[in-house]
């Protein structure tokens, strides 16, 4: 079964739709990319499959169950959500924020199981941060940070990871770690959905690649298809260098075709 | 490898915050039995201790069980409320500078309150005077949100609250102004710096419910509020309702304050100092410092008031007089400390 599916889902704001009739299915054990220029609706489209966006048409339909009838928790459990330019708004230590993951499985006025004590260990030592434990996350650098935001995703043990353009500011050594990390659960039967600039990236680990464009489905088929010469020139207005790499495709954009019109800021 | 010696069973810093508690608990205890003896009349403890126990009414028993033990009381309630209140708003707007008395709060409960009493609203049911002071609060919690939105910045947290205070107090003096009362300027005085002088256990039957109800709901916001360092969206995709946390704190700290107001006027800065102090001895986590900060509130209030009867002669300073001489500096020196993001 999928584990997220969404039929014509459609978002307005400002009476601009910023989703217009979006079709979208995520399946278990899949690691699916999901790219498009400045303001095309990724963030809306990735809050909406969460239920943290109200959508004006359309269902998002969570392993068969309507979202809207889930438990706010139950769907917590399942699906962890890392979210664009996250960040700690107290200077709690590494360990601490990594916990946070276990909220939803935790009953109130309960501290931790073993269980959630064996997650935390697991998922920083997956993200490599054993050494940082007691260090407090405003004395981290961006890189080490967003390794605490991974770990505290793993943390969770989620059936499906979703995160919106997680290594933007990250140097291409975290970046590579980051999606090795996710390409490793994704091997162990977890679903991964990411939003991301670099297509190159997405290309090369991503299963399945969504292109957005003005809020509708462009694309979306295996890397190399979805990513061919004419998706890229229509949607992405370039030209672009296609290579075939040991380490798979490899996308260089090389030209503008046209003057960029200036972006709807859309990301608030 | 192992998490057991590295994660302790009781989540990070259990033990010390027990310890702590302790400690707060004692501090708490210990002014509070001082504040029965200090005062213009001394009393040894026996005496009190005879006083509180003893069924005849001697002129130490009056002393010792109708003027200090209710203003005990009161302060230890109110101290609570106003440091809670301060811990929740902080953990809840992601800001250390969110504390009632600076965002207007306790300015617009002083406002509900003095509307009750001088229209005569007050003497028709017992009820109307927390009720004004609480509807206040309400309103200028409700009014802050609608001004500053979302993950508030401090630069709009206390432009807000500067806008807030100054209606909330002008039109306090306003309305005193304006009521049949030669005593005005005085009683200007005692809203606008409260003062805890003169209170009787009539006082503490009003304060004692709403603060214990507004407690209850500040104590349910604070584990879903521990998510709320992660921000608003990562806490909700972890499964908190982000709107009824938010309600749970604005109710609560309405209640508690808008009722402590109503009985004894602006008491400033403790939900600043207090919040701000314990916070990193529990490791900036809101649900353990909820509950501290409500002892440490209330040892606070406690030793404000028993100084602002045994500073200064036999005059006795307000106790929102005190308060302000610990806190502002204490909050001048948070703002410095912030000012880059204030630029």
């Amino acid at each position: 079964m999928n584990l997220i599916e969404a039929r014509g889902i459609a978002v307005e704001r400002e009476a601009r739709r910023v989703l217009d009739g979006v079709d979208f299915t995520f399946g278990a054990g899949e690691l699916v990319g999901i790219v498009g220029p400045n303001g095309a609706g990724k963030t809306t489209l990735l809050r909406s499959l969460l239920g943290l966006q109200k959508t004006c048409a359309g269902e998002v339909r969570f392993e068969g169950d309507s979202l809207s009838a889930l438990p706010r928790r139950e769907l917590a459990q399942a699906v962890g959500y890392l979210p664009q330019n996250a960040a700690f708004h107290w200077p709690i230590v590494v360990e601490r924020a990594v916990s946070m993951g276990r909220f939803p499985h935790q009953p109130p006025l309960f501290g931790m199981t073993p269980q959630d004590r064996g997650a935390i260990e697991r998922a920083m030592d997956t993200a490599g941060i054993n050494a940082l434990a007691t260090r407090r996350v405003d004395r981290l650098s961006g890189g080490e940070c967003m390794r605490v935001h991974l770990a505290r995703l793993l943390a969770g043990e989620h059936r499906g990871i979703i995160a919106d353009e997680p290594f933007t500011s990250l140097d291409a050594r975290y970046q590579l770690h980051f999606l090795s990390v996710l390409k490793r659960q994704v091997a162990a039967g977890i679903s991964v959905l990411i939003s991301l600039h670099d297509l190159s990236l997405a290309a090369r680990f991503c299963d399945r690649i969504v292109v957005l464009k003005e809020g509708r489905v462009a694309a979306n088929d295996a890397p190399d298809r979805a990513l061919d010469e004419a998706t890229l020139a229509a949607v992405f207005e370039v030209t672009a260098e296609r290579l075939h790499t040991a380490e798979g495709l490899s996308i260089v954009p090389t030209r503008l075709l046209e003057q960029p019109k200036p972006a709807p800021d859309q990301n608030r | 490898m192992h998490a057991a010696h590295r994660i302790p069973a009781r989540g990070p810093g259990g033990g010390r915050i027990a310890w702590l508690a302790g400690l707060l608990l004692t501090t708490t205890a210990v002014l509070f039995a001082a504040s029965l003896l200090v005062g213009p009349v001394p009393i040894a403890a026996a005496d009190a201790w005879f006083a509180l126990v003893d069924p005849d009414a001697s002129p130490i028993a009056t002393v010792v069980r109708e003027i200090r033990l209710p203003r005990a009381i009161l302060a230890t309630i109110i101290g609570a409320s106003l440091a809670m209140s301060g811990a929740a708003l902080q953990a809840l707007v992601r800001n250390p500078l969110a504390e009632p008395g600076i965002i207007g709060v306790s300015a617009a409960s002083a406002l509900g309150a003095v509307i009750v009493f001088y229209t005569g609203l007050a003497a028709v049911h017992p009820l109307a005077l927390p009720a004004g002071g609480i509807t206040g609060g309400l309103l200028s919690v409700i009014a802050l949100f609608a001004l500053a939105g979302r993950g508030i910045g401090t630069l709009t947290l206390i432009l807000a609250g500067v806008a807030i205070n100054s209606l909330a107090g002008a039109m306090t003096a306003l309305v005193l102004n304006l009521s049949p009362n030669p005593f005005a300027a005085y009683e200007i005085f005692f809203w606008l710096m409260g003062s805890l002088a003169n209170r009787s256990f009539d006082h503490v039957w009003i304060v004692v419910p709403f603060s214990l109800f507004g407690w209850l709901l500040l104590l349910g916001a604070a584990r879903p509020l521990d998510t709320f360092v992660l921000g608003e969206e990562v806490a909700s995709s972890l499964g908190v309702s982000v709107g009824r946390t938010r309600w749970l704190v604005v109710l609560g700290s309405a209640l508690a304050v808008g009722a402590g107001v109503a009985v004894a006027g602006i008491i400033g800065f403790v939900g600043l100092v207090v919040p701000h102090l314990l916070r990193p001895l529990v490791g900036y986590r809101p649900a353990a410092l909820l509950p501290l900060s409500g002892l440490g509130g209330a040892a606070l209030t406690l030793a404000a008031d028993i100084s602002s009867r045994t500073t200064v002669g036999s005059t006795e300073l307000k106790l929102g007089v005190v308060t302000a001489l610990i806190g502002a500096p204490f909050f001048l020196y948070l703002v410095m400390k912030t000012r880059t993001e204030l630029t």
